[in-house]
């Protein structure tokens, strides 16, 4: 209705036009930065892993007893204790593991073709030694090929050729990082020096190694589960999937049982998850501090307004009288200091797009932070125009309330 | 003059209490946000042995692969760790003041207490210099001598956790500690130590906290122990025994030296060349010569320690605190504009400019100061919950410096916030207000 | 015009109940020119306050140009304010944020007029006034007696049947005062009812009819001592120089 005088008298008190454009703006840049990085860890927390995460339970155990020296003794106690676990009710199934994914903590080698010239680079391959049950255990799904059978799991004759090769099942990441033409089942792989070569049984859909932060192995989906038996001397370590809803009870059960098969050894049962969140612990909390500061910023800028809006009430009591002697309604009122705030959030909004990429920019170059996208800003956008608003009602509400007599009151 | 203007502030902020109070708060909060994250970055990135950081070098020499580097976006780089066969051969050198290679592994502790279950700990396997050269502070005893090295005696140091958990906290040198169904004595007992970063070993969390336990590095090959920490190799090496493993091209150690002045430094990189020279004749290191001693920080800057969410953090922190003084400014100047017919009167029976601007100046001031002191007890309160949130794996905390460089903030962002109103009102003209409206 | 009927307005605080206005009768004629005059606190800005809506009044009957106004709903009270009303204020109340001629287009703007209408009407006031050539200057950068003649202009620009004065000559030197009454009568002479309250005698002498308050009560002094206006108002009111209603 009335843009014109508004947007006048706004510039006609330019400090505290700026000031409040200012504030917006920076709040916008800051904000709209803010929840682009904590969406943007939130989500790569929160990806598809490929693994029946929220069912999983892991068991490390470490051995003190002198027993466990003998490697017979090992892989016995681990059929056993598979075998007790598996019977174990809740459970789904059962594996034994060397190394967990999704914890920070893994082991990775190199593969590349077996027909790839010796100088070409290979493929950097995180690998998981598992016993048998592991897609069943880990929920993962296969795609191509076959699941290790029973046969795979048989260690090779001691100086017989190729002793330390096995069949393979790779993640489709691995199978395209090797063979980006496809065909990836039946290839023969091998490492570096060629002393080992493995063969590719099948092709799992997805499953995350243990360093999904990381842009090593395409970003932790490059993966290798060779079969074997991970348990040794140092550590073993077992993965239990439960059934839905059984994981709580699984959890206080499970130490009692394998101290019960064997009591020389320390054991130690987290969820999947915990491994997860420890190793993303400072990720999440970043998100909180992220959060708060952008939650105080909000609740500063909104006071900030609520502020300088009410000053301009206050100083613009004889103003509001007169108008309302010249004819205006209560609504005129509201919605005058309404639109002038829209304005100036507006243009602070648009200032704050500019230094939301500019900000974007410097943290681009500074941190290694993702480039902001357009959807926050838009995000940040509203939110900046929603919190303008709602500041100012407070204070328009009560220019409202002056009376028109006001302006015949000498001074 | 400035003790009136002091309280002829306090007066003008009794005034009006509320709008006061939100002015102190506004600043309590911009300056609690900023030290807390300021501290934390501070803390996540700042030196974490100043006395002598300059004089402690991480060993960095090339075995890598002679067909690909070890960091391929860095070829300058030599692999982060050193090979058992290198640190033998490094360790003979008697030219640092200190000298320790070390790795951390992980052991089974067995109480003496039947009733008390075994437990998994993380070893420190290092040299008797470790400990004066990281200036480790003790409890009770010292680290073990040279001679201990040797041996290796069975000799273990605990620190002051562990002490409390398996001797109550008492003088526990002297007693018997069993891990992996082995018994050491106890020659030392750490006093609390906590370097915000794990500067000797960035390998895996580099902001875990020290090892609990201390072992002789020579128990290595007696007990076949293996690194909890990273190993990383490039040649296959044939053969299952540990001793294969220890021979073999894997990196899994780290080697620190002291070397206190240049010329120390100089003769130290030429032992490290003459020894690199001598294992190029045995066909080791093939690639170009390319060792390095870094000092603490530069070895802490070339492994990226600190995360980049710190930065952001700090970054962060530094705007919410313009956000807060832009804040500022809006409501002073409401303030002191609201103020304008008072001193139009004012300067109208004399006042001159000068002393108006000075009054309002210092009205700022009295509230960046009652601010900062208010956003410093909050800031304590701010990294106890961040603290919290990283379960309490950091002790972050308020250091002198911090609440110096608070105190200056909070001054200047009332300084800053302050100047640009009280110049507004100190130009009000005398007669403008005299007049009536 | 106005049509006042046992009129009461009575101020209450804590301790006192201020009877301003203590139940009189008042008819206002249209196209009048009438002075309101009395000490200090005898009522007169609470009689123009409730006259022109700019307040409530606790009893008795008030009829504005043939239409009562009793029980009016602010939105309604705005309106008329806005279509019927001028307002002069001893402090000229310009809107100090704009210049003269945003000013003067106030009421305009709270009646939705189209932007070419409104800039004509207030181009007219302004040459009524005399201010043509200080169209884009703020009320800082005026005189007080200009400041005064946009306020006019400003009540004028409606084509208001009504125009309530508050002591505007009150901060202005005699030949201000008279040049802003030259003015009021050269409105009040194209037909628009003109009420002023002044401490004035001499400027009162120059309106037909004198009103007289005392305590919140009224003394009529054209009943008592003055002749009855020698024109018609009304006949008279159609003049030549666009301002008719
Ligand atoms: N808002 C109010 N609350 C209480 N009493 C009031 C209020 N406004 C006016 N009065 C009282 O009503 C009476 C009339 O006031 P009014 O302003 O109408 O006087 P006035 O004739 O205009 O005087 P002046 O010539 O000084 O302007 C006074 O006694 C005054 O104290
Ligand atoms: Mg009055």
């Amino acid at each position: 209705m009335e843009l014109g005088p508004i947007f006048r008298a706004l510039m006609y008190n330019k400090s505290r036009f700026w000031l409040i454009t200012l504030e917006v703006a920076l709040t916008l840049a800051i904000v709209a930065n803010c929840v682009n990085l904590l969406l943007d860890t939130r989500r790569e927390f929160l990806r598809d892993t490929g693994l029946d995460e929220p069912n999983l339970l892991v068991i490390s155990t470490t051995p003190f007893d002198d027993a466990f020296d003998e490697d017979d003794f090992v892989h016995a106690l681990e059929e056993e204790d598979l075998r007790r676990l598996r019977s174990t009710p809740g459970v789904v199934d059962a594996m034994a593991i060397q190394q967990i994914p999704l914890s920070g903590g893994g082991s990775a080698t190199g593969r590349r073709p077996i027909d790839a010239p010796p100088e070409s680079e290979g493929t950097g391959m995180p690998y998981f030694r598992v016993s048998d049950h592991a897609l069943q255990t880990l929920g993962v799904e296969l795609t191509a090929g076959r699941d290790f059978a029973e046969g795979d799991f048989e260690e090779r004759e001691e100086g017989s050729e190729n002793e330390l090769g096995r069949n393979v099942i790779l993640t489709q990441a691995a199978a395209d990082a090797l063979f980006p033409d496809g065909g990836a089942v039946g290839q023969q792989i091998q490492n570096s020096g060629g002393e080992i070569v493995d063969v590719v049984v099948g092709v799992v859909r997805k499953m995350h190694n243990s360093w999904p932060r990381s842009e090593f192995a395409a970003n932790g989906e490059v993966v290798m589960l060779k079969p074997g038996s991970p348990g040794s001397a140092e550590r073993m370590r077992y993965m239990v999937r439960s059934e839905p809803g059984a994981i709580d009870s699984l959890y206080t059960e499970v130490e009692a049982l394998m101290l019960q098969t064997q009591s020389g050894r320390v054991v130690d049962v987290q969820t999947l998850t915990e491994y997860k969140e420890d190793y993303y612990s400072d990720a999440l909390v970043m998100i909180k501090m992220l959060t708060s500061v952008v939650v105080l910023l909000l609740v500063v800028t909104a006071l900030g307004i609520v502020g300088l809006t009410s000053f301009s009430v206050t100083q613009r009591t004889r103003q509001i009288g007169t108008r309302r002697a010249l004819g205006a309604t209560r609504t005129d009122i509201v919605r005058y200091f309404l639109i002038e705030n829209w304005m100036i959030t507006g243009i602070g909004i648009v200032i704050g797009i500019v230094l939301t990429y500019g900000l974007n920019y410097a943290l681009v170059q500074y941190a290694d932070v993702p480039t902001i996208e357009w959807t926050f800003l838009i995000g940040g956008a509203l939110a900046m125009w929603l919190t303008g608003i709602l500041a100012a009602v407070a204070p328009a509400l009560r220019a409202s309330t002056v009376a028109p007599e006001i302006a015949t009151r000498s001074v | 003059m400035l003790a009136y203007q002091i309280r002829i502030a306090f007066k003008s902020l009794r005034r009006n209490p509320l709008q006061s109070g939100l002015l102190i708060a506004g600043v309590a909060l911009g300056i609690a946000i900023s030290t807390s994250f300021v501290t934390t970055y501070y803390m996540l990135s700042g030196d974490p042995i100043p006395e002598k950081s300059d004089r402690l070098f991480h060993v960095a020499v090339d075995s890598w692969d002679p067909d690909n580097g070890w960091d391929s976006d860095h070829p300058e780089y030599a692999p982060n760790q050193l090979t058992y066969t290198d640190v033998r051969g490094l360790m003979q050198s008697d030219l640092p003041t200190y000298q320790s290679a070390a790795f951390k592994a992980a052991m089974t502790v067995q109480p003496e207490a039947e009733n008390e279950k075994p437990y998994r700990e993380i070893v420190r396997m290092a040299f008797s210099d470790f400990f004066p050269m990281f200036n480790v502070p003790f409890q009770y005893g010292t680290g073990w001598s040279r001679s201990a090295d040797e041996g290796p005696d069975p000799v273990v140091v605990i620190d002051a956790e562990t002490n409390r958990k398996l001797f109550g906290g008492e003088d526990s040198v002297g007693r018997t500690l069993r891990l992996d169904n082995r018994d050491y004595t106890v020659v030392g007992v750490l006093d609390e130590w906590r370097p915000t970063i794990h500067f000797y070993d960035v390998n895996n969390n580099p902001f875990e906290e020290p090892e609990a336990i201390y072992l002789p590095f020579n128990f290595v090959e007696p007990l076949e122990l293996q690194s909890s920490g990273n190993d990383s190799g490039w040649k296959f090496y044939a053969g299952n025994e540990f001793q294969d493993f220890l021979q073999s091209e894997s990196v899994w150690l780290q080697l620190w030296v002291q070397l206190d002045d240049r010329r120390q430094q100089e003769e130290y990189k030429s032992f490290l060349d003459a020894y690199v020279m001598e294992q190029k004749k045995a066909g080791r290191f093939q690639r170009p010569l390319n060792n390095r001693i870094y000092p603490v920080m530069e070895w802490l800057e070339r492994e990226e320690v600190t995360p980049d969410q710190a930065k952001v953090m700090l970054i962060i922190g530094a705007l919410f605190l313009i956000v807060c003084s832009v804040n500022l400014i809006g409501i002073l100047l409401g303030k002191f504009l609201a103020r304008a017919p008072e001193v139009g009167v004012r300067r109208a029976l004399g006042a001159s400019r000068t002393s108006v601007f000075m009054q309002h100046l210092v009205e700022c001031e009295l509230i960046g100061a009652l601010g900062g002191a208010l956003g410093l007890g909050l800031s304590v309160l701010v990294l106890r919950v961040i603290n919290r949130w990283f379960d309490n794996q950091f002790q972050f905390q308020l250091d002198l410096t911090m609440v110096l460089a608070a105190t200056l903030l909070a001054l200047a962002a009332g300084f800053i916030a302050g100047v640009y109103p009280s110049w507004r009102i100190c130009r009000v003209a005398p007669a403008t207000y005299l007049k009536i409206q | 015009m106005i049509n006042m009927q046992n009129i009461q307005k009575i101020y209450r605080t804590e301790h006192v109940e201020t009877h301003a206005l203590s139940g009189f009768n008042l008819n206002i004629g249209s196209g009048e020119f009438v002075s309101l005059m009395g000490p200090s606190g005898s009522g007169k800005t609470t009689l123009l306050n409730v006259a022109g809506l700019l307040d409530a009044f606790d009893g008795g009957s008030y009829i504005l140009d043939g239409e009562d106004v009793s029980r009016l709903n602010d939105r309604q009270m705005s309106r008329i304010r806005n279509e019927k009303i001028g307002f002069i204020f001893q402090s000229f109340n310009l809107i100090p944020d704009l210049n003269v001629f945003d000013n003067v287009d106030v009421p305009l703007r709270y009646r939705g007029l189209a932007a070419g209408a409104r800039r004509e009407r207030i181009e007219e006031a302004l040459e009524i006034v005399g201010l043509t050539s200080r169209i884009s200057h703020y009320p800082a950068q005026l005189s007080g007696g200009q400041q005064q003649r946009v306020a006019v202009a400003r009540a004028v620009v409606g084509t208001p049947k009504l125009i309530l004065a508050d002591e505007p000559t009150g901060n202005l030197d005699s030949a201000m005062a008279n040049e802003i009454m030259d003015l009021l009568e050269k409105i009040n002479d194209l037909g628009t009812t003109v009420v002023i309250v002044t401490h004035d005698p001499e400027l009162a002498t120059r309106s037909p009819r004198q009103i007289y308050l005392l305590d919140g009560r009224l003394v009529d002094l054209e009943k008592d001592e003055r002749p009855a206006p020698l024109y018609n108002p009304v006949e008279n009111g159609t003049a030549d120089n666009g301002m008719s209603a």
